[in-house]
This record gives structure tokens, C-alpha cells and sequence, in this order.
């Protein structure tokens, strides 16, 4: 049974997007405890990423 | 009943009804894991309450993402391609839970309270089931389950939380409930489907989809009691009996 070309590439860019994203949200949770203003710029990096999501242009993510 | 352990080599192997079920299921699985974030992330993100709220939302987000990629990777290396999954529209989803969008934060909490729990409900089938890639993701500890946990319990706090402080949050979140109780028991199937009985007879599924909907109601409803909510009209409005 093939594999899709896409498996693999996919999933190293997803995993990739899905460790950014933890990554900003933690940083915003730990700044947004103390000051939620100080969280703005983690929120703004977590809009614009999940934006690129959403559109769902896979053929463009992966250079296709 | 089929009693086997299915590994990925293992498939060109196996009865062509039990491959096809087993991609089906996976495609579904993928296609409701990115709809949650197709649903609130385009209203909510900006839109939620304080700051914290907007990660969560975020974090939310990411953790479906997270599960839709490795559905994805599953269903992929037996060759079905999910990439469409990602740019599909809202109404072309699998199930109705995803095909409209969530503009208020008590439909977001109450998505989380009831339709995340029905998620959860859909992964325990997986657990234990005969092909064994999908049974290791959801082996315990199973982070993907622990993950929507989560969800499950910041829906059911804020839900309650927002039920408890004033008498017109109370009726918009009586209203959201109204709306997703139906809603989460039609995500069961019919509870006369011969698709369920195939899916239990190769051993992908445990429960028939009228014992798992008998078990949420039996969880819900108290949930929704407790909140000083009424419980809906199990039968009203459903489309799938």
C-alpha cells in the first residue's frame, strides 16, 4: 500500500507550525499572567499562523 | 468478530471491506479534528473574552491541528490523501457539527462542553482496536485524549461559570445547549447502522452507536442539571435516530 507524496511533507510541516504555536502560546500565557497587554505580540503571531492554516494552500506550503 | 492485530504491512493482506472501512474512518476522523478550528478560530481568536482566553482559543486551535496531523499521517501512509481536508468549506464537512461557524463565546465553551466530549467518545472507539497504528495513538497515556480533556473541561467550567452569574447568561448559554445537545447525539449515527455493525465486526469499534449515545446522555445530563440548566428534548430536532 503507497503512501500519498504528501504524508510525510505534510506532516513535517504541520508538526513544525504545531511546536511554533505551542511555543508562542506558552510565551503568552506566562506574559499574559502578569500583564495581559504584555501578551499582544504572541496573540498577533498566533492570528497571523493559524490564518495560514485556515486558508489551507498545502501546495504552497510545500513549495508544490 | 475479527481478533487480529493489523500492523501497516499487514493491509494488502487484509479483507478489501476491512481496508476500506479502516480509510473511511480515518478520513472522517481527520476531517472533524480540523473543523473544530474552522469553526471558532476566524470569530473567537480576535474575539474572546481577556487575553487568556485568546490563547486558549489559540491553544485549542493547535492541539486539533496537532490530532488532524496525525490522523492525516495515518490515513496517508496507506495512501489516502487528506491535504484537501485542510481547504475544504465549512458546509462540505463530514459531520453537521462542523459545517456552520461559532460567534459567541457560550457556543465556544458549549462546543467544548458537549461536542469535544462526543470527540472523545468517537477516540475511545480507537483504543484497543484492531489496527494497531490507530490503537497506539490512542494507547494511555494517549496525549491526543488528554488533549481533549482539556477542552472537554474548559468548556464544561466556563459553560457553568457563565450559567451562574446573571439570569441573561444564563439563557444564552441554556440557548447554546439547546442547539449543540442535538447536535452532539446525532454525531452518533443511527442507532440501527449496519456501517456501525461492520465497524465493530472488524474490530475498529467497540461500543454500537446507540450504547455510546446512551452513555453521554447519561454523563451530559446530569452536567447540564448541575449547571441549573434544562436538559433538552433528546428527540427533538435530531435527523439521525
Amino acid at each position: 500500500m503507497q503512501p500519498t507524496p504528501l504524508a510525510a511533507p505534510l506532516d513535517d510541516y504541520l508538526r513544525e507550525v504545531v511546536q511554533t504555536l505551542h511555543a508562542a502560546v506558552s510565551q503568552g500565557m506566562r506574559r499574559a499572567a502578569h500583564d495581559p497587554q504584555a501578551a499582544n505580540p504572541q496573540i498577533t503571531d498566533c492570528e497571523e499562523i493559524l490564518d495560514v492554516i485556515m486558508a489551507g494552500e498545502v501546495t504552497t506550503w510545500l513549495g508544490g | 468478530m475479527f481478533t487480529d492485530t493489523v500492523e501497516e504491512a499487514d493491509l494488502p493482506r487484509q479483507d478489501p471491506e476491512y481496508v476500506e472501512l479502516l480509510r473511511r474512518v480515518l478520513a472522517i476522523q481527520a476531517d472533524c479534528e480540523i473543523g473544530g478550528p474552522h469553526l471558532y478560530v476566524e470569530a473567537m481568536l480576535p474575539w474572546a473574552p481577556s487575553r487568556i482566553d485568546q490563547l486558549v482559543v489559540a491553544r485549542t486551535a493547535t492541539e486539533e491541528i496537532d490530532h488532524f496531523r496525525k490522523f492525516a499521517r495515518l490515513a496517508g501512509d496507506i495512501g489516502v490523501d487528506t491535504a484537501y481536508i485542510l481547504q475544504r468549506a465549512n458546509q462540505d464537512r463530514y459531520l453537521e457539527a462542523f459545517r456552520g461557524t461559532i460567534t459567541t463565546w457560550e457556543d465556544f465553551a458549549v462546543f467544548g462542553f458537549l461536542i469535544d466530549r462526543v470527540g472523545r467518545y468517537q477516540l475511545e472507539e480507537f483504543a484497543g482496536c484492531s489496527y494497531a497504528p490507530l490503537c497506539r495513538l490512542l494507547e494511555q497515556p494517549s496525549r491526543i485524549l488528554d488533549e481533549e480533556g482539556g477542552h472537554i473541561d474548559f468548556g464544561t467550567s466556563r459553560a457553568a461559570d457563565m450559567a451562574s452569574h446573571s439570569p441573561e447568561g444564563k439563557a444564552r448559554v441554556q440557548q447554546a445547549v439547546n442547539f449543540w445537545y442535538v447536535t452532539a447525539l446525532d454525531m452518533f449515527g443511527r442507532s440501527e447502522s449496519r456501517r456501525s455493525d461492520r465497524y465493530r465486526a472488524w474490530g475498529l469499534k467497540r461500543r454500537t452507536n446507540a450504547e455510546a449515545r446512551a452513555q453521554y446522555l447519561a454523563e451530559v445530563n446530569p452536567l447540564i442539571e448541575g449547571m441549573g440548566l434544562a436538559v433538552p428534548d433528546p428527540l427533538a430536532g435530531r435527523k439521525y435516530l
